[in-house]
């Protein structure tokens, strides 16, 4: 039990520093002229630097809830966690195409071609994750001593 | 008995409050999207097309979702205030308002062309705020989901 917590532990810490090594490798292969686009190299390098708080805190979000997940499989809290790291995933998806297109200057969503469905999409993404980890909160809540209003 | 009764009202009184919340954010998105079509000076890029419809219906949904949400969680979080449920609820209250206040900026600027920045930065800064405030966002859900798997033997 001890070493397959200890492995999931360290396959997720690998994810982490994984997603935070591809981000810095984009914003380095992507600081010369390849899909940067402000004004200012400070605040395209802020930019990447916060897609990479988002990339790294999601991902961090969906360890727990793999965790989570495992021990609690088949009760709410499994539930719960299977929410959470769904909503994660939606989010670091969401953050992975910006930082593409921002870095590298790839478009992902170029199939859709109009620029506000693009921008439609990604919204659509972070409120999904607003929805996965409300829904997966009020149920832990619910159990924990909170209860539906 | 009187326990559950007291309850039973303390639940009317908030679905009421829930619904009443909800009328509220649908009469402001009413005039969001009404106010521009008045062509009343200010106006951002938004023009009747497939395209700025689906973005402006992610933003309502997004908005109108999320201060649902901030509800629900600030209902939990006077309940269970001072407890470990209490603490993980305060982070997701104050994420899901970041995000609503970050979609409030979004669509505001989609429709009329001002927001929180306009004026003082330039629109390298907003995209960047805007960014910043969404991984605020999901830093604060992180920290929020670990407090309560800690709690109960997530590791």
């Amino acid at each position: 039990m001890g070493t397959s917590f200890d492995a999931s532990r360290l396959s997720g810490l690998a994810a982490l520093a994984l997603t935070a090594l591809g981000v810095l490798v984009i914003v380095g292969t992507g600081a010369s002229d390849r899909g940067l686009t402000e004004a200012s190299a400070y605040l395209d390098l802020a930019r990447s630097a916060t897609h990479l708080l988002g990339l790294g805190s999601s991902v961090l979000l969906a360890y727990y809830a793999v965790q989570a997940r495992r021990r609690f499989a088949g009760g709410v809290f499994g539930e719960s966690a299977t929410a959470t790291a769904a909503g994660a995933g939606t989010f670091a998806l969401a953050f992975l195409v910006m930082e593409l297109n921002h870095g590298l200057g790839v478009d992902v969503l170029a199939v859709l071609g109009d620029m506000q469905l693009k921008m439609a999409v990604s919204m659509l993404l972070f409120t999904g994750t607003a929805f996965a980890f409300g829904w997966a909160f009020a149920r832990i809540a619910g159990v924990l001593g909170g209860s539906d209003p | 008995m009187r326990r559950t009764q007291r309850t039973d009202g303390r639940t009317v009184v908030n679905r009421l409050a829930s619904a009443a919340l909800r009328a509220v954010v649908a009469v402001a998105f009413l005039g969001v999207i009404a106010l521009p079509a008045s062509a009343h000076g200010l106006r951002g890029e938004w023009v009747l097309n497939a395209g700025h419809l689906a973005r402006t219906a992610a933003h309502a949904v997004g908005i109108a979702g999320g201060l649902g949400i901030a509800y629900y969680v600030d209902v939990i979080r006077r309940r269970t205030a001072g407890s470990t449920v209490g603490a993980a609820a305060l982070l997701t209250e104050v994420g899901t308002l970041l995000f609503v206040l970050v979609f409030v900026d979004m669509e505001v600027g989609h429709v009329f062309g001002v927001g929180l920045w306009s004026g003082v930065a330039s629109t390298g800064v907003t995209r960047l705020w805007w960014m910043a405030g969404l991984a605020g966002m999901v830093t604060l859900y992180m920290l929020s989901y670990r407090t309560l798997v800690k709690d109960i033997g997530g590791g």
